[in-house]
């Protein structure tokens, strides 16, 4: 019995209590939705006791670890950290459980959006894993709702089923169509549909500089940018949020917007920078892991591989422009220098969303009629608005929906992020404790968590 | 309006948020995951036969297993093969479970990794690569092979690491009764 037999064992209780969840409530007269968070997005429970190597795990009781702002403010979160075999550094098994739900309740507005209409389910992934084992759990999950509610005398809910993902979420959707695809299944059979937001297909933005400074809420409460850098560089499902490598993009330049790679060096527009090249290795700090680097390029290629028609054909997309008045292909710039503990990572004044670069988060092959995109919703509550939402009944419904930019809906009304910064700038300066944050309002907690855990 | 029993109900309102809120932190938000593990069938043995046809040498890590019995990296020259054992396990989780998941049992060079998966690690050309066997199939039970006294053979040629997953093949035509086949991929699947 190993670690990573024991954390998948406890994984699909997980799932068994949730598939029974979802059967109990079963509404036939319903479609269905899956709901896969995004990246950060999914909660992670970690096992009071320590794994004993040769002794059985019979632990029941875990508590919640991400992201429980008690156990940050404890500093817990460097319990996510993962050696490098994919055990948690620790020795305490820690589980994907469902969405987050400890202070903020995120998605709290798509279960909403969705009651009445819909049976929902939200089904949490380890994040820190890669996409393409993690899918294994949506393919997992799948069967065990099928099995429980066709046992209830009602028909296999997957003909009615929406796969709707937030951000990282999409990627691990992805690879689960790859895979039923790579089996020669019918993808009809496990979904009626795949619609993502703000997914990032070819990587995102904000995620390279993790590498640097670390996020700035753990930082103050995990031991500093130093160690919260090193402990992202240990998770090897993140770095596919690094932006996509050259060979995989430049194929993709006309269907993306693109002109040129989008990742240049700050001080010469002319030199590329591109994180998976032996040349631009160097600008990364050294715990940076060369392994997982090597394994995320692989998924890029993945990740990008065309879909046949059929299944493409049933695959949607929805990205948001959060810069007003922006039209130009977004570009990181990367400093050769930026000196000791500073961000070398800049951007011009082209669109995202403040996570997702917009060129990023649709699939090249996808067909244009089937990409949506909307204006001025953050990437954070993205999955929320009710503009995106319209989109996706409107698609479960069969009704039109035309391509191109949305007049969109405001979105739930958060603090700024300039507001909730200060606020961390006062603790960080040590004129605040980071005690007094649990006292923020409801909006700022939630700008603060979408702020770094919703890649 | 009475703008003091405002303020004093406000700050009384503040003050309660904010006991409530130290009160948060000072509790764990525990979160059970009951249920017993029930362990159904174990497979036949399998051999998995490497042949490492990549024209360069290739390295096999040992397991989690592998590590803590003392098993050694395998230095595999192109052109030689390498034995992995392979067992797998049916297991439920509930009384309810009528759909359960497999597990490799201990094997010196395969690791679980993730729902039905075991993968070998491979170090090629400086370069970390994972070869994946998908183990979901109820097929790794087939009484066929139950019969056999000894492992059965799964052969696997590997030329380069592309294939995502290798997955036991559909039964057809004179294949042996048990083999793995790469995954096909979609079409226009670019390789590396």
């Amino acid at each position: 019995m190993s670690y990573s037999t024991v954390v998948d064992e406890l994984r699909q209780k997980d799932l068994e209590l949730r598939a029974q969840a979802f059967a109990d409530g079963y509404n036939p007269g319903w479609p269905s939705v899956l709901l896969l968070p995004g990246g950060m997005g999914s909660r992670l429970i970690r096992s009071e006791v320590p794994y004993t190597p040769g002794v059985p795990f019979t632990n029941t009781r875990f508590y919640e670890l991400w992201l429980d702002f008690a156990k940050a403010l404890q500093g817990e979160l460097q319990y996510i950290a993962m050696n490098a075999f994919g055990e948690d550094e620790s020795g305490h098994p820690l589980v994907a459980s469902g969405e987050l739900s400890s202070i903020v309740k995120k998605y709290d507005g798509v279960r909403a959006f969705f009651a009445g209409r819909a049976n929902f389910a939200g089904l949490g992934y380890d994040w820190r894993r890669t996409p393409d084992k993690e899918f294994m759990y949506v393919r997992g999950f799948l069967r065990r709702i099928a099995e429980k509610v066709v046992a209830r005398g009602h028909a296999d809910p997957r003909r009615r089923l929406t796969l709707y993902a937030h951000s990282q979420g999409g990627l691990v959707a992805k690879f689960f169509l790859n895979d039923v695809v790579e089996r020669g299944e019918n993808v009809t059979d496990w979904c009626e549909r795949t619609i993502t937001c703000c997914s990032p297909f070819y990587g995102t933005w904000s995620h390279l500089s993790r590498y640097y400074v670390g996020e700035t809420l753990p930082n103050m409460v995990t031991g500093g940018a130093g160690r919260v850098s090193r402990i992202v560089a240990s998770l090897k499902g993140p770095y596919i949020l690094l932006p996509a490598p050259k060979a995989v993009l430049a194929p993709r330049f006309a269907q993306l917007g693109l002109v040129r790679y989008p990742v240049r060096d700050a001080m010469n527009q002319g030199i590329e920078c591109d994180p998976f090249n032996a040349d631009t290795r160097p600008r990364l700090p050294a715990y940076v892991s060369d392994d997982y680097l090597v394994a995320a390029r692989h998924q890029f290629t993945q990740i990008d591989a065309p879909l046949p028609a059929q299944v493409a054909d049933r695959v949607f997309h929805i990205r948001s422009n959060d810069v007003a008045g922006a039209s130009i292909p977004f570009e990181l710039q990367w400093a050769a220098n930026a000196g000791a503990g500073a961000d070398p990572i800049g951007h011009n004044a082209g669109m995202h969303d403040g996570t997702v670069p917009f060129w990023a988060a649709r699939l090249a092959s996808t067909p244009d009629a089937n990409v949506f995109d909307v204006q001025g919703v953050a990437h954070g509550g993205a999955a929320e608005n009710s503009t995106v939402l319209d989109v996706v009944w409107k698609l479960m419904s069969n009704q039109p929906v035309l391509p191109g930019p949305q007049a969109t809906a405001p979105g739930p009304h958060y603090a700024k992020h300039s507001e909730v910064e200060a606020e961390l700038g006062e603790v960080q300066a040590g004129r605040r404790r980071p005690e007094d944050l649990l006292a923020l309002p409801a909006d700022h907690f939630r700008t603060l968590v979408d702020g770094f855990s919703l890649s | 309006m009475n703008t003091s029993a405002c303020r004093l109900s406000w700050c009384r309102l503040h003050v309660l948020l904010v006991t409530a809120l130290l009160a948060l932190a000072a509790c764990t938000n525990h979160v059970p995951l009951p249920g017993s593990v029930r362990y159904g069938a174990v497979s036949p043995s399998y051999t998995v036969l490497v042949e490492n046809a990549t024209g360069g040498a290739t390295t096999v890590l040992p397991s989690e297993f592998g590590r803590a019995k003392g098993f050694p990296q395998k230095v595999l020259p192109s052109g030689d093969s390498l034995a992995l054992s392979l067992q797998v396990r049916r297991f439920g989780v509930g009384s309810d479970d009528h759909v359960g998941s497999h597990q490799v049992l201990d094997s010196p060079y395969l690791d679980q990794d993730g729902a039905n998966t075991a993968v070998a690690r491979l170090r090629h050309a400086d370069e970390l690569y994972e070869l994946v066997i998908d183990l979901e199939s109820e097929r790794w039970f087939d009484a066929l092979t139950a019969s056999t006294a000894q492992a059965t053979t799964l052969p696997i040629r590997l030329t380069d690491f592309r294939s995502s997953r290798w997955v036991l093949c559909p039964p057809e035509g004179n294949r042996p009764p048990v083999a793995l086949c790469a995954a096909k991929g979609p079409p226009n699947h670019p390789r590396r």
